[in-house]
């Protein structure tokens, strides 16, 4: 267990440095700004897209520790190389996404039903994602961290520790199995919650300082969004999370603490929602992460596209967010109702 | 004319990145039920084989 939390804040760092090495040599592989978009949209395509695909392909062969392996030193090597936008786009979105993969399979393999870990591991990606975007010329520093972990990574498993916990699970259960219906209604809330977070925006200038500091209330409310969901339910947290938020988000955009502060409790739900899909498969958890990395950028895409008026877009906001709420109370509460059940079944076949 | 010919390039590559998302979701779907599938028959024939084994009936 111990050495779990190891390989569990190596991968946090690991996540840390890919995106942050992803990013911010895209943004300096071109002058030219519409290459540079196109380069960032190809990227991000890629990096999120690809991730079901390849969490399948984890799930089957559980080489968690080699997927995450490969990612980080791929794109540390093609973060330090001059690649062209478009071709370190290709690049680095596979990096990406390979690293992501490999670094959910070594948190699962611990996690042991709790969300903690998973939100731990998903923090640290915005942390990089905003040091690549204030400090681009980062990027040498992120690439050589990222080749750190992975080199870190490959003494582990030279060392001998396997990826032994997922692999006995998959042996032991012998199955894969998918609750459809709450993988349907998760991946909804976080194709909605993609959606609403790329139509919100503060009403009030963002200095390259706030900007970071946006980037780090993202990341404390992931962070700290598996802690309170395992300290007071998942149900209670989703609520504490989505509901205030729309405060600062939807009716005072302008107050600087209140807009932060409901930036933090809205990612509340990251962690949860990854959970809650992770749950609803049986020996596919990195397939469920890809899949809600892929439904947050469809959503990201999708809104960003939308041009609408203010007040539409708040009441896009205001109505995602509420039935985001309900959606995840609703999936929380069949969970615990089948687990119910399961317990209730396993002490009727005792007695009998 | 319904919309500015500007507008098009925009649609178009919006158009074809929301075809690509969408297709590796549903490749990943599709793979996920073969594999679901598979391993449902394999446990099958392996129980039947344990059976058969067990009784020296064919089930």
């Amino acid at each position: 267990m111990e050495f779990y939390k190891a390989k569990l804040v190596m991968a946090m760092i690991g996540h840390l440095a890919v995106d942050g090495v992803c990013v911010a040599s895209l943004y300096l592989a071109t002058s030219d700004l519409a290459l540079a978009a196109l380069s960032v949209i190809i990227y991000d395509v890629i990096a999120f897209a690809l991730q079901p695909v390849l969490g399948v392909f984890r799930d089957l062969s559980g080489k968690s520790i080699w997927f995450l392996v490969t990612g980080l030193t791929i794109a540390g090597v093609a973060g330090l190389l001059p690649l062209g936008a478009a071709l370190a786009a290709v690049v680095l979105g596979i990096a990406n996404s390979i690293a992501h993969i490999g670094g959910i399979g070594i948190t699962v393999s611990g996690a042991n039903n709790r969300f903690t870990p998973l939100g731990l591991y998903v923090s640290t990606g915005s942390i990089g994602v905003g040091m690549a975007t204030v400090w681009p010329g980062s990027y040498v520093y992120l690439a050589v961290l990222a080749l750190g972990v992975a080199g870190g990574f490959v003494a582990i498993r030279l060392h001998g520790v396997t990826d032994a916990v997922v692999i006995s699970d998959h042996e032991r259960e012998n199955t894969f199995a998918v609750k459809s219906l709450w993988l349907g209604l998760v991946g909804a809330v976080v194709f909605a919650r993609g959606l609403a977070g790329s139509l919100i925006a503060p009403e009030f200038a963002l200095s390259l300082e706030l900007v970071f500091f946006s980037f780090v209330a993202v990341f404390l409310g992931k962070a700290l969004g598996g802690i309170v969901a395992d300290r007071i339910g998942v149900i209670w947290a989703a609520l504490l999370g989505l509901l205030p938020s729309v405060f600062g988000l939807v009716l005072f955009p302008d107050s600087m603490v209140l807009y932060f502060l409901s930036l933090c409790l809205f990612n509340f739900t990251m962690p949860i929602t990854l959970g809650l899909a992770i749950r609803s498969v049986k020996g596919l958890p990195a397939f469920a992460f890809g899949l809600t990395a892929a439904l947050l950028f469809a959503g990201t895409f999708v809104g960003s596209a939308l041009e609408q008026g203010e007040m539409v877009q708040k009441m896009i906001v205001t109505g995602i967010i509420l039935l985001s709420a309900l959606a995840i109370a609703n999936v929380a509460f069949r969970q615990k109702q089948h687990i119910h059940n399961d317990t209730v079944t396993e002490e009727d076949a005792n007695v009998s | 004319m319904f919309l500015d010919v500007a507008v098009w390039p925009f649609l178009l590559m919006f158009g074809f990145f929301i075809f690509v998302i969408v297709a590796l979701i549903v490749t990943s779907i599709i793979i996920v039920i073969y594999v679901i599938r598979r391993k449902k028959k394999q446990n099958q024939l392996l129980a039947e084989a344990k059976a058969e084994e067990s009784t020296g009936v064919k089930p």
